[in-house]
């Protein structure tokens, strides 16, 4: 055992663990005073913060960092401003219940490479909010700017009275330090934005975890859809951050009898469908043959520079490379998740066959995530999402702004979307301030008066039939 | 604010505070704490009287933690907490160090 890492761990949660104590003196007043003041000076830097993460990570598009950053802050705030997060949430006479929040303790929050400022931002955010002391661990590429981020929000939570080291960052973390820090008896929660590897971690723990690992979208097209409009949906969706959103799509799939419509369409509006020789050659470089994942250097890459590594040329303008498929598994690697502008495309005989494809691509690496669909047949929409194996499905919404919630329906926005049991998380929805919280129930007495009106000691009768008993437990008496 | 008596018979130092110990207050206790403690510091035990305090901030618990250390844990306590405050010892951990009543 590695003492001076030990002496770290408790270091950070010593201080976390004070932090805490002190936080849970806070009212409702001060703790949304602290929230708005992060609020504002995340969303004030959100151009500087995405900038810095894409000079830093040389992943995605800048922009769309900024776009994504506004999200966490902007509209995370603003879907939690109003939500009560201290001392008696609710009550109610008839039930007797009366509701109590109180914090969970410290917070333990990795970031992931792909969304780092906007994670850490988001996690802040709802850590904060709910009275939590946060220590975000990112991704060894991306710690400059996820620490200048904490930097900001810690400085404008302290200006506001927050407890020290509310806000904490630890970018000398060790894989070993990372894990002391996962499994310190101090630690209430970690949240685990991240590869299967690190979820894994988490889980192994011993400390609680919301973990969200990888998905792999399937996107149906069914007849019935505008293809024009899904294509166009998919596309600006797929190439947003040039494709590093988990829930953005990974595979097509049509039906026979449009296949050559949909083609025709994705071509018309930027989509390159790969030859054989193409297709090996982009495998190549995207996917790691040792493990068939996603090779990382062509993660949150534009298409030119993915051209560029595989030797291959494409028209100018090009959006999305597109892999048509033979077969969902290892046979197919690009079956599987890639976050950059690259698509599988499957073809299936008929709906049935089509259904059983995004069976397969769901069950391929993104159980319980996402999943799409463009259809205008609500029939069809309600087959799709009582197949998938999903925590949301999203019906002719470009998944990555759907998936995230706030922009185009009415989910929390959130950085840290729940997969359900599929992906071994507790909640299957989209994670925000209300999942950071201990809800303390005080309940006052009602008695049930069927119970007392009913003579119990005929339940120890052994002669007494399962009819007899409900109808007279439920007679009145 | 602060309060500070020391009774030589017992060779006792009783630090009494009241109100909202926070940031604004916090830096001026921890200065007249620290001159006693260089006093008394090395013959005396210490208490910390918490009966009128109502708020605890960071800069206060390091008052505390830092008198702690100074006098050794053992001969260091603090008293009369609320209920609440004495909660936040017991969350803190900081029950395990010294005592809390």
């Amino acid at each position: 055992m590695d003492s001076a890492v030990q002496a770290r761990a408790d270091g950070v949660m010593s201080s976390a663990t004070m932090a805490a104590a002190v936080f849970s003196q806070y009212d409702q007043r001060q703790v949304d005073r602290i929230v708005e003041a992060v609020f504002r000076a995340a969303f004030a830097n959100r151009v500087k913060l995405a900038r810095m993460a894409h000079e830093e990570t040389w992943l995605g598009v800048w922009q769309d960092k900024v776009i994504k950053n506004v999200i966490a802050s902007q509209l995370v705030y603003e879907s939690i401003r109003d939500v009560p997060t201290v001392g008696v949430i609710s009550h109610d006479e008839a039930s007797g219940i009366t509701e109590l929040a109180e914090p969970l303790g410290p917070i333990f929050a990795v970031t992931p490479v792909t969304n780092p400022t906007s994670t850490a931002i988001f996690k802040i955010l709802i850590a904060m909010k709910t009275r939590n002391p946060i220590i975000i661990s990112p991704h060894r590429r991306s710690q400059k700017s996820v620490a200048e981020t904490a930097r900001i929000c810690c400085e404008a939570a302290l200006a506001v009275d927050a407890p020290d080291d509310c806000i904490q960052v630890v970018t000398d973390g060790s894989r070993e330090l990372t894990q002391r820090l996962m499994s310190h008896r101090g630690m209430a929660l970690i949240l685990a934005t991240g590869g299967t590897g690190l979820v894994t971690a988490a889980y192994s723990s011993g400390t609680p975890a919301i973990g969200v690992g990888p998905g792999n979208v399937p996107v149906l097209i069914d007849p019935s859809a505008n293809l024009a409009y899904a294509v166009a949906s998919i596309l600006a969706s797929k190439t947003f951050d040039n494709g590093t959103v988990c829930a953005s799509e990974q595979a097509i799939v049509v039906e026979q009898s449009i296949a050559g419509a949909v083609r025709a369409e994705m071509r018309r509006q930027g989509c390159f469908f790969l030859d054989a020789d193409e297709k090996a050659r982009v495998e190549a470089v995207a996917i790691n043959p040792g493990s068939g994942d996603m090779a990382a250097e062509i993660v949150g890459q534009p298409v030119e520079a993915i051209c560029r590594m595989a030797g291959i040329t494409v028209p100018h303008g090009t959006r999305v490379l597109m892999a048509e498929l033979a077969a969902v598994g290892p046979e197919e690697p690009l079956s599987g998740e890639v976050l950059a502008p690259i698509l599988a495309f499957f073809v299936g005989d008929d709906a049935n066959t089509a259904a059983k494809l995004c069976v397969d691509l769901n069950y391929r690496g993104g159980m319980g995530h996402t999943a799409s669909i463009y259809a205008n047949d609500e029939r069809r929409i309600a087959e799709f999402s009582a197949l998938m194996n999903a925590g949301r499905v999203v019906v002719n919404t470009p998944s990555t702004q759907g998936a995230v919630g706030s922009l185009l329906n009415t989910l929390a926005p959130s950085f840290t979307l729940g997969c359900g049991s599929g992906g071994k998380n507790i909640t299957t929805e989209n994670v925000t301030a209300r999942h950071l919280l201990n809800i303390k129930r005080v309940c006052r007495k009602r008695p049930t008066e069927k119970w007392h009106g009913f003579d119990t000691s005929r339940y120890l009768d052994s002669a007494e039939t399962v009819d007899g008993l409900l109808a007279d437990y439920h007679s009145d008496h | 604010m602060l309060e500070l008596t020391y009774c030589a018979e017992q060779a006792r130092l009783t630090c009494t505070f009241a109100g909202r110990m926070d940031g604004s207050n916090s830096p001026e206790a921890d200065a007249r704490v620290k001159a006693e403690l260089a006093e008394f510091g090395d013959r005396a035990s210490v208490v910390f009287d918490l009966g009128g305090v109502d708020y605890v901030s960071s800069a206060f618990l390091r008052v505390i933690i830092g008198a702690a250390k100074t006098v050794g844990e053992a001969r260091f306590s603090v008293v009369n907490c609320q209920p609440f405050i004495k909660r936040l010892f017991v969350d803190a951990g900081l029950d395990r160090l010294f005592t809390v009543s």
